[in-house]
């Protein structure tokens, strides 16, 4: 049972938890522990139903950046995977958020960097439930036995990103053909250019994979605020294990292909310029500054014959991410069905295709095979894609991402 | 001439089934499957100081 003490006359409902360090905000009326609400961004107390600002709490501006550069918190590990999960308060950690596994005993408290900036979750534990359900409903191709699933737990955690603000420019010279067939001709094109990046984020956790944080993406932070512990009050925390120095190059080469992509679209659009290809480049990029920040994300777990699939939703702007599943038997039946049903047509008609140009004429079937081609590459990019995400959706994948710390 | 037609077919037949099959899978059941772009991280267009069409590449060195 927590047991704790009152910290100081002027935060007279901030306490300090037995080890002394940890703290947690608790409700004036009734006792209890008060959570942030995402709804009315104000601490609930979940027992009697008030809710206080962080100003009636006399908590305000605490732990702004500007005070303090770290801070205390709880630092609970799973046996299972090694992850670490911070817990600000007095939330008590059951399982692990990432493999799922109910191996977490509590490790130790840890002094960690103190974010300069957070983006509060506004989006309920509730809306994030209910954001994937209709996203689960909407499927075609969703099983009935998914779309009828019951959440097995549902996690809030703020995730570590480093954001970058960056100066980037470049001159490029660039190919590109007009025209098409044997009218198409080959064209140089130079650009000289520049912009300026702000708050690019970039994951700073291992725990969760870079391509799961980047389908998170994007978080508005024009909504950043500068960091209060109160926020984290009834949700995880990851602490960042990836330095910002390790990113740099990261963050150059991501801001170096949101620019190119510019480049490539002022191209195209100079004249219908199509198979642009960048033969010249000079990029230079100025970071000018890196900061810390959480940013909100849920992570929804249900099961499907027994395999745990772990679906994102990002805290802020509701959206889903991940990959469901799908039975193989009735997808294997749809492909039966057009198969069957395009193979014979398209057999009779290539037949008089063929016959009408003569057997010494292969230029239509060169022509279909082309087209074909073309299918086979767009399924084959689904496919993988598919594939991908249900990877990434995994818990078991999770894991042993965790397991690669 | 039949062969090479029934060949083209199942051909054809396969990449029909397998795309349709394919983009409604990845339709229905990969969720959120894009990353940011260029406006999520920049305020303001890309500025070109200098933008020349149909040049000729041997001037351009660097």
């Amino acid at each position: 049972m927590w047991e704790g003490k009152i910290l100081d006359n002027s935060v007279p409902h901030m306490k300090y938890d037995a080890s002394g360090q940890g703290v947690t905000l608790h409700c004036p009326g009734c006792g209890a522990a008060l959570v942030f609400d995402p709804v009315s961004g104000k601490m609930l107390c979940e027992s009697c139903g008030n809710m206080y600002s962080a100003g009636e709490l006399g908590f305000e501006n605490r732990f702004t950046a500007d005070e303090e550069d770290t801070m205390e918190c709880n630092v609970y590990k799973c046996r299972s995977c090694g992850a670490e999960l911070n817990v600000s308060d007095n939330t008590c950690s059951t399982f692990c958020a990432y493999c799922g596994q109910p191996t977490v005993v509590f490790d130790r408290v840890a002094t960690m960097k103190k974010p300069q900036f957070i983006i509060p979750f506004s989006i309920t534990k509730e809306q994030a439930v209910s954001l994937l359900r209709s996203k689960v409903n909407a499927g075609k191709c969703v099983p009935k036995e998914v779309k009828e699933f019951s959440i097995d737990r549902v996690v809030g955690i703020y995730v570590p990103f480093w954001l970058f603000d960056m100066d980037y420019s470049d001159k490029q010279l660039l190919s590109g053909e007009v025209g098409s067939g044997k009218y198409a001709h080959k064209y140089y094109y130079y650009r000289e250019g520049s912009t300026h990046f702000s708050n690019m984020t970039l994951d700073a956790s291992r725990q969760l994979n870079d391509e799961s944080s980047k389908r998170l993406e994007p978080y508005m932070t024009g909504a950043l605020l500068p960091f209060k512990a109160d926020y984290l009050s009834g949700f995880y925390s990851d602490r960042y294990d990836v330095e910002n120095y390790e990113l740099q190059r990261a963050a150059v080469r991501r801001a170096g292909e949101l620019f190119n992509k510019e480049v490539e679209t002022d191209v195209a659009k100079s004249g219908n310029v199509h198979n642009i290809v960048r033969l010249k480049g000079n990029p230079r990029a100025n970071i000018n500054d890196i900061k810390y920040a959480l940013l909100p994300a849920w992570f929804l777990t249900f099961r499907y014959k027994d395999v745990p699939y772990t679906m994102l939703v990002n805290g802020q702007t509701g959206k889903v991410v991940g990959g469901l599943p799908y039975d193989k038997t009735s997808q294997a039946i749809k492909f039966s069905m057009i198969f069957a049903l395009v193979t014979p047509l398209a057999s009779i008609i290539y037949y008089y295709i063929l016959n009408y140009f003569g057997f010494d004429e292969i230029r239509p079937a060169f022509l279909i095979l082309g087209l074909t081609a073309a299918l086979w590459c767009k399924a084959f990019k689904n496919m993988r894609d598919i594939k991908t995400s249900n990877k990434l959706s995994s818990a078991k994948e999770i894991a042993s991402y965790s397991k690669n710390r | 001439m039949i062969a090479i037609a029934i060949i083209l077919g199942i051909n054809t037949g396969i990449s029909v089934a397998l795309y349709f099959v394919s983009s409604a899978l990845k339709k229905s059941n990969d969720l959120g499957n894009t990353e940011a772009k260029y406006h999520d991280f920049a305020d303001s267009f890309v500025r070109f100081d200098v933008r020349k069409d149909k040049v000729n590449r041997n001037l351009y060195r660097f």
